[in-house]
């Protein structure tokens, strides 16, 4: 089944947002969910609830499966973008560009760290101390 | 929550999942569900899936073995329970020892397997299972010209590490095990290996003549979570290897072995080095050896977590610079020692020592991205004066002063009468500034112990015969280093022995 298509679940006018800046449309979908974010800090979100509250439903991610399914990698870069899009997204981030590390560079599965139903992860901290915010 | 929080509270869990893990193999309750669930030693009604050999494991050992046994003429399956490929290999300095290698002839230093041998031995002290060791030193270079060649990983530094009587050690060009790890894993799957992550072996499987025949595991494991995932028995018609690591990150286990090593040690480990695998070999037959040899390393800094960066500075300047004790501001132990000798040493003072290395030393010996790093999270600071360096970590000024003076007397006679350190051609004076300084205490960084296997990879049981169908190479298994691993020999024994594992492991006749 191919990858839903995040945009045909947005309202019109995020959507026509979205096509009007182009490639800088990452960013804005980034900027929309700041707010949400926000209010996450006082009632606390997982990052599915971020999804769901953009319009992704269970089934975009999980199909029609009744039961928890994991969800590969390439359903995320359906909507997010290639790894090589992403590796440039957060190529500022310091002290290392956690979607380009020396030691798994674009290939680490997205939940490895961007965990839907649970608390995000930052693997990198199993050995180093790096504040990454992992949305 | 703090990073700083949630790293406290993994290793809370750690602690806790290491004392389910053990209760579960006192009690025999490894996974079993269902009325059609096999004990040990029985075949399932039906295997889920087929191949020739299977690895467990994704690090040096058990890629090197899985493009052996595919080269054999195998199909090959490689598990890993972990979410990441590369277990502890891909987080590793990168370094390899290689007796005789290229690098060492370009500058001119004389080496042999036989020297190399010699090192691993004493470092080892004569514990070593000799025609284990001999086997690695004889076959070190011809695994690094392997992996350069045939693999593609390219090597760009030679490097001294602790314990070596020469420089022998080659390192990666991008400083870590992951400049041989990928490559590794590239040319599997080119090869058509088939490598799933997230799948843990939950038990070997023997026949009736207590051949390995398979093996119980959990697809879509999710770690350290032990009910996730679903059970699936997979049929290995050759043979098993086992390449899944150490235990270093369990601290039941480890005190099991060697009670003193409480959970107040962290470890530079990847946090799944737990050393399941052993535990599931050992209750397949396989007999375990020198468990209680759990080495510490050195050259961590207790300013960042895990392995971080300061190994790569500290062990470059060993043998440049001098490391001190901040209570009295003097040396206390031979700096280019062997790593337990100077976790050792470390542990007896009881708090954190310092290493400090002037300008020279540290433009010489430290590549300046990892030096970068090691500043950027505090780990490594800079001073102007050695003044400086004294009052930042509490010495005693002129103490130290008068420790450095007499150091670089040493220098200059290439020759440290107090802790007979090994002072290099081209080592200088520590006086050029500024200067570097680090805080060093040791972490749990390698078992020595494991499974016992002979020098073919065979995994080796209780009546002292080969496990037929069943191999291990690499950090789970025993032997190979005796009482103390010298730095960079882990890539070594696991190309060699992974490799020995997989055409061997290839070679097998299929059992059904």
């Amino acid at each position: 089944m191919p990858p839903t298509n995040l945009r045909e679940r947005m309202s019109p006018m995020v959507s026509s947002l979205l096509t009007y800046f182009g490639h800088a449309s990452r960013l804005l979908f980034l900027a929309a969910l700041l707010p949400l974010a926000q209010a996450a800090a006082q009632t606390p979100a997982l990052s599915a609830d971020l999804h769901k509250a953009k319009g992704v439903t269970c089934v975009d991610c999980h199909g029609n499966a009744k039961k928890k399914t994991f969800v590969a990698a390439e359903r995320c870069l359906g909507c997010h973008g290639s790894p090589a899009d992403l590796v440039k997204k957060t190529a500022n981030v310091k002290p290392e560009n956690p979607h380009d590390s020396p030691h798994w560079g674009p290939t680490m599965e997205c939940n490895v760290c961007h965990r839907q139903h649970e608390k995000t992860v930052n693997w990198c901290n199993h050995c180093h101390a790096y504040g990454f915010k992992v949305p | 929550m703090s990073d700083e929080k949630k790293d406290l509270s993994r290793r809370g869990f750690l602690g806790a999942g290491g004392a389910a893990l053990l209760s579960g193999m006192v009690l025999g309750a490894l996974p079993l569900e269902g009325k059609e669930s096999a004990g040990a030693g029985q075949l399932p009604k039906q295997w889920d899936e087929t191949y020739d050999v299977v690895v467990v494991g994704t690090g040096f050992a058990g890629l090197s073995a899985a493009i052996e046994a595919r080269l054999a003429g195998a199909s090959v399956l490689v598990i890993d329970k972990m979410p990441v490929h590369g277990g502890n290999s891909i987080i590793n300095g990168g370094d390899f020892a290689a007796a005789g290698n290229s690098f060492q002839k370009e500058a001119g230093v004389q080496d042999s397997p036989e020297l190399m041998l010699k090192d691993m031995l004493k470092a080892g002290s004569y514990l070593n299972h000799p025609p284990l060791a001999r086997m690695v030193a004889e076959h070190s270079n011809e695994a690094l010209e392997w992996c350069k060649t045939y693999i593609g990983a390219q090597f760009t530094r030679l490097n001294f590490h602790g314990g070596h009587s020469v420089k022998r050690s080659v390192q990666t060009y991008n400083q870590s095990g992951s400049g041989l790890v990928n490559p590794l894993l590239a040319k599997a799957k080119s090869l058509g290996v088939k490598v799933v992550l997230r799948t843990k072996m939950t038990r070997l499987i023997a026949g009736k003549d207590g051949r390995i025949a398979g093996l119980e595991v959990r697809h879509g494991y999710k770690w350290p979570d032990e009910a996730s995932g679903t059970r699936s028995f997979i049929k290995a018609r050759r043979s098993v290897i086992l390449a899944a690591g150490g235990f270093s990150q369990n601290v039941a286990l480890r005190q099991i072995h060697d009670p003193r090593i409480t959970a107040k040690f962290e470890s530079t480990n990847h946090p799944g080095a737990t050393g399941e695998a052993i535990l599931a070999a050992c209750s397949a037959g396989a007999m375990d050896v020198q468990m209680d040899w759990i080495q510490l390393g050195p050259w961590t800094s207790p300013d960042e977590p895990g392995f971080g960066h300061t190994p790569q500075v500290c062990e470059r300047i060993v043998g440049y610079g001098l490391m001190v004790d901040p209570a009295t501001g003097k040396r206390f132990f031979k700096e280019t020692g062997n790593r337990k000798e100077r976790a050792d040493a470390i542990i007896a003072i009881g708090h954190p020592v310092i290493i400090v290395g002037d300008s020279f030393a540290i433009g010489k010996q430290v590549v300046p991205k990892v030096l970068e790093k090691a500043m950027g999270v505090g780990a490594v600071k800079r001073f102007d004066t050695l003044d400086a360096v004294a009052r930042a970590y509490n010495v005693p000024v002129q103490a130290f002063q008068e420790e450095v003076a007499r150091w670089n007397g040493f220098v200059d006679k290439k020759k440290d009468a107090d802790f007979d350190c090994k002072i290099f051609p081209d080592s200088q004076p520590t006086a050029t500034g500024p200067f570097y300084a680090m805080r060093l205490w040791p972490r749990v960084h390698h078992t020595m112990g494991g499974l016992v296997v002979n020098a073919e990879a065979q995994v080796i049981g209780f009546d002292m015969k080969p496990i037929k169908g069943l191999y291990a190479a690499g950090e789970i298994t025993g032997g190979v280093h005796g009482a103390v691993r010298l730095g960079s020999v882990a890539m070594a024994d696991c190309v060699v022995n992974g490799r020995i594992a997989g055409k061997n492991a290839g070679a097998e006749k299929a059992w059904s």
